[in-house]
C-alpha cells in the first residue's frame, strides 16, 4: 500500500469532481434560479433605464448570493448520510486538510462556473466594463470566503431535522463584511477612486476564513459524528 | 466557588434566599428609575421630551450585548469543561436575551423617527445590532434543531462563540464609522459627558434592569433543570 500525501489528495479531488459532474443538477437549478431573478427585476421594477443603473450592479450580486446559499449548506450532507465522513475522519489525512480540499472543490466546481455568467447578465443590465472586470475578480474571492462560511454552517447543521431555515440565519450575518467591502471595490471604481484598499480588505477576510473555517467546521463535525 | 455552584442542588439551594430579594430590588430600581426619569429629570435642549426614551433604550442595549457575552463566555466553560450545567445557562440566557435586543431595535426606531426622521437607517451602530438578534435566533434556532435537545448544545456553542465577534463591532461602530447614532457619552475615557441629573435616573435604570435580568434568568435556569429532571424520570419509568 503505498499512502502518501500526493495520492490521497488526487483520489480525493477525483471523487468529488465526479460527484459533482454527476449532479450536474445542482448547477442547472442554480443558473436557472440565476436567470429568474434576473428577468424579474427589470420586470418589477419598469424597465427605465435610469432606475435599472442605480441598482443593476445589486442585481447581479443578489442573484448570484440567492443563488448560492440554498447548495451551500449541503456541502457536507451527503457525505455524512453514506458514510464517507466517517472514512475521512479515521484517514491518514488531517480532517481540517479535507475540509479545506473539499470546500476548494467545491469553490472550483460550483461556483467559478458561475462567474460565466456575470458579464452575460452585466450586458443585459447595461453595466460598463471596467465594472464587470472588477465584479469577476471580487467574485472569484469573495465566493471563495463565501464557500468557507458555508462549510461552517453545513457542518453545524449536520443531523438537524431542517437545516434549510437556519442556514441562512447563520450564513448572512458571517458574510456581511464579505458585501461591504465587495461593494466597497465597486463603490470606489465608480468614483473614479483606488479601489485596492478595499480589495485588500476583502483579501484580509478570506484569509482570515481560510484559516478558521476548517479548524470551527472539523470540531463540529467531529461533534455531529460522535453523536 | 464555581466548582460548588456547579451542582444543580447546591445552586437550587444557593439561590433560593436570593431570589426574592433580588426580584424585589429590581423592581424597586426601576419603579424609583423610572419616576425620576419621567417626572424629576430635565428635558433635553435640542430633544425636548424624546430624550426620555433613553433611559429604557439604553439598558435594553447595554443588557442585550452584555448577555451575548455572557452566553459566549459560558459556551466557552461548556466546550472546555464539558460540564451540563454551562449549557443550562446559556440555554436561559437566550430568550432574555432575543427580548432585549428586539426591544433595542423598537425603542431605537420609536427614538430614531422624531429626531431623525426615519425608523430606520442602515447605519453601522443599528445594523451591528440588528446582526446581533440574528445571532440570538440563529443560537436559539440551532440548539433547538435537532431531535434530542441535547445534540443541539455543542453547535450553538461553537455559534455563540463564533458572533462574539460582532460584540466589539457594535461598541467601537460609533467611534469607527461616521453613524447618525450619537458616539458613547457614558463609557469614556475622559468619564461620562452626561449630565449629572440625567445619569442618576439611568444608573438606576441599569441596576434595576441588571437584578431584573439576573432574576429572569434564575427562573429559567430552575424551570429548564425541573423540565430536565423530568425528562430523566421518565426515561427511568421507560
Amino acid at each position: 500500500m503505498n499512502i502518501n500525501f500526493k495520492n490521497i489528495l488526487i483520489a480525493l479531488i477525483e471523487k468529488e469532481f465526479k460527484s459533482y459532474i454527476r449532479s450536474i443538477n445542482n448547477l442547472m437549478n442554480m443558473i436557472v434560479f440565476m436567470i429568474a431573478i434576473i428577468i424579474l427585476f427589470p420586470l418589477t421594477m419598469g424597465p427605465s433605464e435610469e432606475k435599472l443603473t442605480l441598482v443593476s450592479n445589486a442585481i447581479v450580486w443578489i442573484a448570484l448570493i440567492i443563488s448560492i446559499i440554498p447548495t451551500l449548506d449541503k456541502i457536507y450532507i451527503g457525505d455524512f448520510k453514506n458514510g464517507w465522513l466517517e472514512q475521512y475522519y479515521f484517514s491518514p489525512l488531517l480532517l481540517e486538510i479535507i475540509i479545506l480540499i473539499k470546500c476548494f472543490v467545491f469553490w472550483f466546481f460550483l461556483i467559478i462556473p458561475l462567474s460565466i455568467f456575470i458579464p452575460i447578465f452585466s450586458i443585459l443590465l447595461n453595466i460598463p466594463f471596467l465594472i464587470i472586470f472588477w465584479n469577476i475578480i471580487i467574485f472569484a474571492i469573495g465566493s471563495l470566503g463565501f464557500c468557507l462560511i458555508g462549510s461552517i454552517c453545513s457542518s453545524l447543521t449536520l443531523g438537524t431535522k431542517s437545516n434549510n431555515l437556519i442556514s441562512p440565519l447563520l450564513i448572512l450575518p458571517l458574510a456581511i463584511p464579505i458585501f461591504i467591502f465587495g461593494n466597497g471595490v465597486v463603490e470606489a471604481v465608480k468614483s473614479n477612486y483606488d479601489p485596492l484598499p478595499n480589495l485588500y480588505l476583502l483579501i484580509t477576510v478570506c484569509l482570515i476564513l481560510l484559516v478558521i473555517s476548517p479548524l470551527i467546521s472539523a470540531y463540529s463535525i467531529k461533534i455531529a459524528l460522535t453523536r | 466557588m464555581i466548582n460548588y455552584l456547579a451542582n444543580p442542588n447546591r445552586f437550587l439551594n444557593f439561590i433560593k434566599p436570593i431570589e426574592f430579594s433580588l426580584g424585589f430590588l429590581s423592581f424597586l430600581f426601576i419603579f424609583i428609575g423610572l419616576y425620576l426619569s419621567l417626572f424629576n429629570s430635565p428635558e433635553d435642549y435640542q430633544q425636548g421630551d424624546t430624550v426620555r426614551i433613553m433611559y429604557i433604550h439604553v439598558p435594553f442595549a447595554w443588557f442585550a450585548s452584555f448577555l451575548y457575552f455572557s452566553i459566549s463566555i459560558a459556551s466557552i466553560f461548556f466546550l472546555i469543561w464539558k460540564h451540563p450545567f454551562a449549557d443550562i445557562i446559556a440555554r436561559s440566557i437566550a430568550p432574555l436575551g432575543l427580548i432585549f435586543s428586539i426591544l433595542t431595535i423598537l425603542t431605537g426606531s420609536l427614538w430614531g423617527k422624531p429626531m431623525w426622521g426615519a425608523w430606520w437607517v442602515w447605519d453601522a451602530r443599528l445594523t451591528s445590532m440588528l446582526i446581533l438578534c440574528i445571532f440570538y435566533f440563529a443560537y436559539i434556532g440551532i440548539s433547538n434543531a435537532f431531535p434530542r435537545k441535547i445534540d443541539g448544545s455543542k453547535p450553538a456553542a461553537i455559534l455563540a462563540i463564533v458572533g462574539m465577534i460582532n460584540l466589539p463591532i457594535i461598541k467601537f461602530s460609533v467611534d469607527w464609522w461616521n453613524t447618525l447614532h450619537q458616539p458613547a457619552s457614558i463609557i469614556r475615557f475622559d468619564g461620562p459627558s452626561i449630565n449629572q441629573e440625567m445619569l442618576i435616573p439611568l444608573v438606576l435604570m441599569l441596576l434595576g434592569f441588571l437584578f431584573m435580568s439576573i432574576f429572569v434568568i434564575l427562573i429559567n435556569i430552575k424551570t429548564n433543570l425541573i423540565f430536565k429532571k423530568y425528562q430523566s424520570e421518565l426515561i427511568k419509568i421507560g
